[in-house]
């Protein structure tokens, strides 16, 4: 009975079939839902029967229409008889069957649906293209907390540079951002730093770039509160948390004694975060509302962070915006940030991924300069994605680790990929600060694929010359037989004119064996040592993921050989693994590898000699470490833990300090009073900010804030 | 004049699987339903609908043809389609095409073992 009603209503839906359709198909359809209804039920024949009526209806017989009118429709066999129910109503003399009314009903239904779906998602999309006709670029509005502030920054006390009091890196603040000579008159402003500077002192320590200065060396020289002495749990621990809008991977960065308009000085902490957003908070927490708060997306007109399906990488989840760490010119008081976003533009068009250079000022979070600069760039070459013998930048699979850098009147930006989604390239792109415009590309694979710049977030390091180091990931090396391609290498970059032109490199023995077992050179960042007694001045010191540190003459970096690695100064088999960066201070080098505990490695006649470790063991990625100190003295190690690299976040960070005098005696962790001072979820590579008496770490969805406690 | 076959592709799962089912034999509807069941091992159903739907588009763009029954016992609701030439064709076509795809989705599938960056 229950199988007659079903064969019953399966022939009234053939019925509504287009008749053209149903008189060729009906019958053998009919005949199949007799051959199988029994052994496979009846659900899934009415569910393709009812797909087949829209699909008929609609996507074939109404389109064939709209597409060959009506006319040439009329001459096919049974069209006569296909007239939609509406198109009746200029026959009235022809009568409707009640069948007939009942099937125009339900195709106008479907249809009208499907009309009013479409127009609903052109109006959405007109409403994007309307709204950005001309010029006018829905992101290149971010939308300022408070509105309506000028950007005024006449008032800015200017710190010291923090290399200044660093012994045997003089000079290097000539060029090297954080240390930059201030244009003491600013055209762009309007202001004169002359009479800032004249108050600024004693200096107070600014952090403007990752690590602290172009060179990388994670060292804070300016610090007079926090000592070996009082970082301890009974005098040391969490002070208050901001809270923030997505994940922190960028290192949070620190300018005192801003004049924010309308709300007074203060000194300013800027929090940058995976959902787009800038922040700028009171850094000695006054309060934990922000000062002002920008958001680089704009989810009401579509525009948001990526996914981590979007990169296809789990990586950083669950939302890809702000990782790479930003750099501020104290010059312009300008924050410069690169943000990635999908922007949709209706349900009928693909989403499309941009990433874009956005200059805000320091005062207020507005953008300067005409800003933001969309991400564009290609060079020639036959490698992966090549089309017509160019390489062009793939927004999407580009992925923006690197910490920006701020040297040679340029700001820096680097690239490597997302868990290596292919096609991806090394790129090294260059900018002008105050007009936007690109003056320089350089890609590390033109002619094959990968060799990532991503260094495990650490910054590109530049030297008072104006060279740029980077360390490459993955890929294939045929530099060595005159080849453009270079995976794992470390490589020396200058600017001629334009152009950023590759002026000496190194490259591992066992390139070829690092790669193929997915062991990138360049899964940390370079760290330049100052300058050094006898034949080899200049240092640079890195390490991989192989876990072997080099230490590289960066006037004769040693290029390529295939039988040792003489070539570098100095090669030591240290951890299982380095992700991020070391630090350098007072002829220390700290390293924290993976499943490793802290090493300290004293610089002794252009060689490093392991003096002493850390009690603690890091597990996997290891960390950045950071000091604090007072000139040469006070000297503090500070180091957070990172989430493995293959779990889900879930874990607290926990924040380490170690007295650099002797890193085997570890003076705090968040942990010895978790309660009170245990920190957010755990990111990777969170390097800590510290800064004028605070310690700032970045975790999931805040910012933790350490400092001396209260006398009770 | 040589026929431009790239207008034909790629080709929809669903034509796909009917033209490979349709190069061995000539076949009915219910026939090449089972035929695309056994070669994808049960993993590739189609319902009536749409394979008729399918059916119809490849007739109209000269991929297959309606051939006579095989005997005059067979049930009249059998109609029976051939493979053309022309369909032949684009289905090398379609399977080189399938190949560049399998052997980029390989590649990519390795450099996913996963690596860390």
């Amino acid at each position: 009975m229950a199988r007659s009603l079903a064969r019953f209503l399966y022939c009234c839906l053939l019925r509504l079939h287009p008749p053209s359709f149903k008189t060729e198909f009906a019958n053998e359809m009919l005949w199949i839902f007799d051959e199988v209804a029994e052994r496979q039920g009846v659900l899934k024949l009415f569910a393709d029967g009812l797909l087949s009526l829209v699909r008929q209806w609609i996507v074939r017989y109404a389109l064939q229409k709209l597409l060959i009118g009506d006319a040439a429709l009329s001459s096919w066999p049974s069209s006569t008889h296909e007239l939609f129910a509406w198109e009746r109503i200029a026959f009235p003399a022809t009568s409707l069957s009640i069948p007939r009314m009942l099937q125009g009903s339900m195709v106008s239904f479907a249809f009208i649906a499907f009309l009013s779906f479409l127009a609903i998602d052109a109006g959405k999309a007109g409403t994007v293209r309307g709204l950005s006709g001309g010029s006018w670029d829905p992101v290149s509005a971010p939308r300022p907390v408070r509105e309506g502030f000028q950007t005024d920054v006449s008032d800015l006390a200017v710190g010291e540079g923090n290399s200044q009091a660093r012994p045997g890196v003089a000079g290097m603040a000539s060029k090297a951002a954080n240390d930059a000579e201030p244009n003491l008159s600013s055209p762009v402003l309007g202001f004169d730093l002359t009479t800032v500077r004249t108050f600024a002192s004693p200096a107070p320590a600014q952090l403007l770039t990752a690590q602290f200065d172009n060179a990388r060396t994670g060292a804070n020289l300016n610090e007079r509160i926090l000592t070996p002495t009082n970082v301890n749990a009974a005098q040391f621990g969490r002070l208050f948390t901001f809270k923030v809008d997505g994940d922190v991977y960028a290192q949070p960065l620190y300018v005192p004694g801003v004049e924010v308009p309308g709300k007074g000085k203060h000194n300013l902490l800027f929090v940058a975060t995976e959902n787009d957003s800038v922040y700028a908070f009171d850094a000695d927490g006054a309060s934990t509302t922000p000062l002002w708060h920008v958001s680089l997306a704009n989810s009401s007109d579509g525009i948001t962070p990526l996914s981590e399906q979007d990169v296809s990488c789990f990586f950083i989840s669950p939302r890809v915006g702000i990782t790479s760490t930003p750099v501020i010119d104290l010059k312009t008081g300008t924050l410069y940030v690169l943000a990635r976003t999908k922007e949709r533009k209706g349900l009928l068009n693909a989403d499309v991924y941009k990433q874009r250079l956005h200059a805000l000022a320091i005062t207020t979070g507005v953008e300067k300069f005409g800003g933001p600069v969309e991400i564009k760039a290609s060079v020639k070459g036959t490698g992966a994605g090549h089309s017509g013998g160019q390489i062009a930048f793939d927004p999407q699979t580009e992925n923006p680790r690197a910490a920006l850098l701020l040297a040679n009147d340029s700001v820096y930006l680097a690239w490597g990929s997302s868990c290596d989604v292919v096609p991806y390239h090394g790129w090294l792109l260059a900018y002008d600060p105050t007009t936007l415009v690109q003056k320089s590309v350089f890609n590390t694979s033109p002619d094959a694929s990968d060799s990532a710049i991503w260094q495990g977030d650490a910054g590109p390091a530049a030297d008072k010359d104006g060279n740029v180091f980077v360390v490459t990931g993955n890929g294939e090396f045929d530099a060595a037989t005159n080849g453009r391609d270079f995976g794992d290498s470390v490589l020396k970059l200058g600017s001629e004119g334009q152009h950023l032109t590759l002026l000496d490199y190194f490259t591992p023995s066992n390139q070829a064996q690092l790669n193929e077992r997915d062991n990138d050179l360049g899964s940390s960042g370079p760290v330049l040592l100052a300058d050094q007694p006898g034949a080899r001045p200049h240092l640079l010191v890195t390490a991989g993921k192989e876990g072997k540190i080099y230490l590289i003459d960066r006037d004769h970096m040693g290029k390529y050989q295939p039988n040792d690695d003489t070539h570098a100064v100095q090669t030591i088999s240290a951890s299982h693994g380095a992700f991020g960066a070391m630090a350098y201070w007072n002829q220390n080098v700290f390293f924290v590898g993976s499943e490793t505990r802290l090493q300290d490695y004293a610089v002794d006649r252009g060689r490093l000699k392991l003096k002493a470790s850390g009690p603690t063991k890091f597990l996997d990625s290891g960390a950045t470490p950071a000091v604090s100190s007072n000139g040469s003295k006070d000297g503090v190690v500070w180091a957070v833990s990172s989430k493995n690299w293959n779990e889900p976040a879930g874990k607290p960070a926990v924040l380490y300090a170690y007295d650099a005098a002797d890193v085997g005696h570890q003076i705090y962790s968040t942990e010895q009073n978790s309660q009170r001072d245990r920190a957010g979820i755990a990111l990777r590579f969170a390097i800590p900010s510290v800064v004028n008496g605070k310690v700032y770490v970045g975790a999931k969805g805040e910012v933790d804030v350490y400092g001396l406690l209260p006398l009770h | 004049m040589k026929q431009d076959m790239s207008q034909f592709l790629p080709l929809s799962p669903a034509s796909l699987h009917i033209l490979l089912a349709l190069v061995r034999d000539d076949l009915h509807g219910y026939g090449i339903m089972q035929e695309i069941a056994r070669q994808s091992e049960g993993q590739y159903k189609l319902g009536p609908g749409t394979l008729y739907d399918n059916l119809k588009k490849l007739m109209l763009q000269g991929l297959i043809e309606e051939t006579a029954p095989r005997s005059s016992t067979s049930d009249p609701r059998r109609r029976y389609y051939r493979l053309k030439g022309l369909g032949r064709n684009v289905l090398s076509m379609e399977v080189e095409r399938l190949e560049g795809v399998l052997r980029e989705a390989r590649s990519h599938l390795r450099a996913l073992k996963p690596r860390r960056t």
